[in-house]
C-alpha cells in the first residue's frame, strides 16, 4: 500500500488536487481511499458527501471511477476510538469535546490516528489532504506532540493526583504510585487553579485520565510518522500556487519540510500555471503588455526558485470555470499523463 | 467630516494574497488621516519554548520593510504567557518558574489556540494601557483565521470560571464590540479564494463577531471594457464578476504589476471610508 499526502496552505486547490489524483488512479485501476477535509459545498456534492457522512467511508461513482472517500471527521473518530477502548462517555468531557470539534484544534493529531486506522483496510492508495493547520508539517509535528505529551506531564500530574485518581480503574496499579512525589507539580497546579479556577482544573484533570485511558490509539498513530517519512511507502505532494505562492514562502517551506522528509519523496505541484495562456498572447498595447510582462515575470522567477528546491516538480494549469467537476476532469487528464511519462 | 475608526483593525487572508502589504499600506494612510500613533503587529513565535534565535518568515519581510516609518511589533508566545501569568499571580518569579515545567509546556501544546487567546489578550491590554493609539494586527498568513477568532469563544467555554474565563469574556466581549474591532479580510478575484472568505466571514458572523470587511486584491475588473483582451482574461473577468456580484460588498483593489506600498496607500487613500 502506498500513502500520497497533499498538503500545503488553503486555497491553493488542494482538495479538487488530491480528488483528481485519486480519479486518476482509479482510472487505472486502483483501490484508491480519498481522505478529504472539508471540501466545498459544491465539491462536497460531486463527492456524493453531506455533512452527516462525516466519518464514513463512502463508494462514490465519480467521472464512471470507483472510489473510496471518507470526509475526515475528529469528532467522530474520537468518538469511535472512545468506543473502542471501552469508555464511550468520555467524549462528553467538556474541553475535549470542544478540542475536537471543527477548528478545535487536535484536527491534525485526530487525523493520524484516523489515517492509522484506515491503514489497516486493504487499499492500494490511499490519498490524503491535510487538515486546515496552521502549517502541513503541524501534522507529523502533532505525532512529537504525543510522545512529548505521554513522556513527562503524566509522570507528573499522576503524582500529584494522588488518591483523587482512581488507579485501578485506569489499570495503571502500583506503578504510578511508585513515582516518586515531586513538590512541584501540587504546587504549580495550585497556582494555575488560582488562575484558571477550579472547573477548568477539575475538567482538565479529567481530560488527561480519558487520553490516558485512550492512549494506545495516539501512540499507535505515532507509528504513522516513521511511515510518512518512509519515501518506499510515502509520496509527499506539496501543493502552492502561481496566484498565492512567493519566492520566500516556497524556501521557507522547503528547509521545514526537509527535517521531516527526503527531498526524493516531495513533489512540488504548482497550481494555476498562466505560462500556457500566457506564451499564446501576443498584447497589441503597452499596458496589456505591462499586464503580460508582470505575469510571466513573476511566474518565471516562482518556477526557477521552486525548481531549484524540488528535485520533482509538476505544473498544472489555472482552469476557469465555476464547476468543480470541470476542475477534477482537467487535473485528472494533466495526472495520467504524468503518469505515462513515468514521473509518477 | 470627522471619520469614525476603529481602535483594532485585523487583517486576514491566505499567503500570498497582499496582505502584509496592504496592511502596511493601510497603517501608513491610517496615521497620516489620524495623526495618530499607529502599530502594526503581529506574532513572531508561537512556541512555548525558548527560541530566540528563531526567526520566521515574517520576520524577514518585516525587516525588509522596516523602513516605511510604523512601529513594528512582534509578538512571541513565551514573553507572552510569562507576562500575563506574571501580572495575574503578581510575581515574575513564580511565572517563569511555571513556564518551566514541562507539564505546562505540555498543557499549552494541548490547548491549541491557546496562544492567540494570550496574544489578543496583550494586545487588547495594550489599547487599554493606550486608547489613543490604532493597532493593525497583520494576522498569521498559513493560520487560518477562524482559528484564531474561535478560540477566544472555545476558552470562554473550556474555562467556566476563574481569572482566564473572566479574561476570557472580556476579550471575547471586547472583540465583538463592533466599533472596537473591524476583521478586514483579503481575497483574491477566483472562486477558491473568494467563497472561503464569504465562507470565514459568515463563520465569524456566526461566533459572534460583526464588523467584517472584504477587500479583493488584484482585481481585473478596470480591465473588462479594455479592447483585444486574451480569451484568458475574459473569462477570469467574468468569473470575478459572477463571484463578486451579490450582497457581500467587497471593495476591489485594482491589479498592479508593481504593488508598491506606496501605489497602495493612494489606493487606499481614495477610499478610506470603506475600509475605516
Amino acid at each position: 500500500m502506498k500513502i500520497e499526502v497533499f498538503c500545503g496552505t488553503g486555497g491553493v486547490g488542494k482538495t479538487t488536487m488530491a480528488a483528481a489524483r485519486a480519479i486518476s488512479l482509479a482510472e487505472n485501476q486502483k483501490e484508491v481511499l480519498l481522505i478529504t477535509i472539508d471540501p466545498s459545498k459544491r465539491l462536497k456534492e460531486i463527492l456524493a458527501l453531506t455533512n452527516d457522512d462525516a466519518g464514513i467511508v463512502k463508494e462514490v461513482d465519480l467521472l464512471e471511477n470507483k472510489l473510496s472517500v471518507l470526509l475526515m471527521s475528529p469528532e467522530k473518530t474520537f468518538q469511535r476510538m472512545a468506543q473502542k477502548h471501552g469508555r464511550p462517555e468520555i467524549t462528553q468531557n467538556r474541553i475535549l469535546k470542544i478540542l475536537a470539534g471543527p477548528y478545535g484544534g487536535l484536527n491534525e493529531i485526530l487525523s493520524l490516528i484516523e489515517l492509522n486506522e484506515q491503514m489497516q483496510a486493504n487499499y492500494d492508495v490511499i490519498i490524503l489532504d491535510t487538515p486546515p493547520g496552521s502549517h502541513f508539517l503541524d501534522f507529523l509535528e502533532s505525532s512529537h506532540k504525543i510522545k512529548v505529551f505521554f513522556d513527562k506531564s503524566f509522570v507528573e500530574i499522576f503524582q500529584y493526583l494522588g488518591k483523587s485518581v482512581d488507579y485501578q480503574h485506569l489499570n495503571l496499579g502500583n506503578k504510578v504510585m511508585k513515582f516518586f512525589v515531586s513538590s512541584g507539580v501540587k504546587k504549580l497546579l495550585g497556582y494555575l487553579k488560582s488562575v484558571t479556577g477550579d472547573i477548568f482544573i477539575n475538567d482538565f484533570i479529567e481530560a488527561i485520565q480519558a487520553i490516558y485511558i485512550t492512549q494506545k490509539s495516539f501512540l499507535d498513530a505515532t507509528k504513522v510518522e516513521e511511515q510518512l517519512k518512509d519515501s518506499e511507502m510515502t509520496q509527499w505532494f506539496l501543493v502552492t500556487s502561481v496566484e498565492q505562492s512567493k519566492h520566500k514562502q516556497a524556501l521557507d517551506i522547503k528547509s521545514k519540510a526537509e527535517s521531516y522528509i527526503s527531498n526524493n519523496s516531495v513533489c512540488l505541484v504548482l497550481n494555476k500555471s498562466l505560462k500556457e495562456n500566457l506564451t499564446s498572447w501576443e498584447p497589441q498595447n503597452n499596458k496589456l503588455k505591462e499586464i503580460k510582462e508582470s505575469f510571466l515575470k513573476k511566474e518565471n522567477s516562482l518556477t526557477a526558485a521552486l525548481k531549484s528546491q524540488f528535485s520533482l516538480f509538476l505544473s498544472f494549469p489555472e482552469i476557469y470555470s465555476l464547476d468543480p467537476i470541470n476542475h477534477i476532469e482537467v487535473l485528472k487528464e494533466k495526472w495520467n499523463t504524468n503518469s505515462i511519462k513515468g514521473i509518477l | 467630516m470627522q471619520e469614525k475608526f476603529s481602535q483594532f483593525y485585523i487583517f486576514t487572508g491566505k499567503g500570498g494574497v497582499g496582505k502584509t502589504t496592504l496592511s502596511l499600506a493601510f497603517c501608513k494612510q491610517l496615521q497620516e488621516e489620524t495623526k495618530k500613533k499607529v502599530k502594526l503587529v503581529y506574532f513572531r513565535s508561537n512556541k512555548i519554548e525558548n527560541d530566540s534565535s528563531f526567526q520566521s518568515f515574517e520576520d524577514m519581510q518585516f525587516q525588509q520593510l522596516q523602513n516605511e516609518g510604523i512601529e513594528i511589533e512582534g509578538l512571541e508566545l513565551r514573553k507572552s504567557i510569562q507576562e500575563y501569568m506574571a501580572r495575574k499571580l503578581k510575581s515574575k518569579t513564580i511565572s517563569s518558574w511555571i513556564l518551566k515545567t514541562p507539564f505546562f509546556t505540555s498543557l499549552v501544546n494541548m490547548l491549541p489556540g491557546f496562544n492567540f487567546v494570550v496574544y489578543l489578550g496583550q494586545i487588547l491590554d495594550d489599547l487599554n494601557d493606550d486608547p489613543d493609539q490604532i493597532v493593525v494586527l497583520d494576522a498569521p498568513a498559513s493560520g487560518h483565521a477562524l482559528t484564531m477568532l474561535q478560540a477566544v469563544a472555545n476558552f470562554k467555554e473550556i474555562f467556566q470560571s476563574g481569572i482566564v474565563y473572566n479574561d476570557t469574556k472580556k476579550i471575547f466581549s471586547q472583540l465583538t464590540d463592533p466599533n472596537l474591532l473591524k476583521i478586514i479580510i483579503i481575497t483574491l478575484p477566483t472562486q477558491l479564494s473568494v467563497n472561503e472568505a464569504k465562507e470565514l466571514k459568515s463563520d465569524l458572523n456566526e461566533i459572534g463577531y460583526k464588523n467584517i470587511q472584504l477587500i479583493t486584491n488584484s482585481s481585473f475588473l478596470y480591465l473588462e471594457n479594455e479592447q483585444e483582451l486574451p480569451h484568458f482574461l475574459i473569462e477570469k473577468i467574468k468569473i470575478e464578476k459572477e463571484l463578486l456580484n451579490d450582497s457581500i460588498s467587497t471593495f476591489k483593489i485594482p491589479f498592479s504589476s508593481k504593488q508598491t506600498i506606496k501605489d497602495l496607500s493612494s489606493e487606499i487613500a481614495s477610499s478610506t471610508k470603506v475600509i475605516i
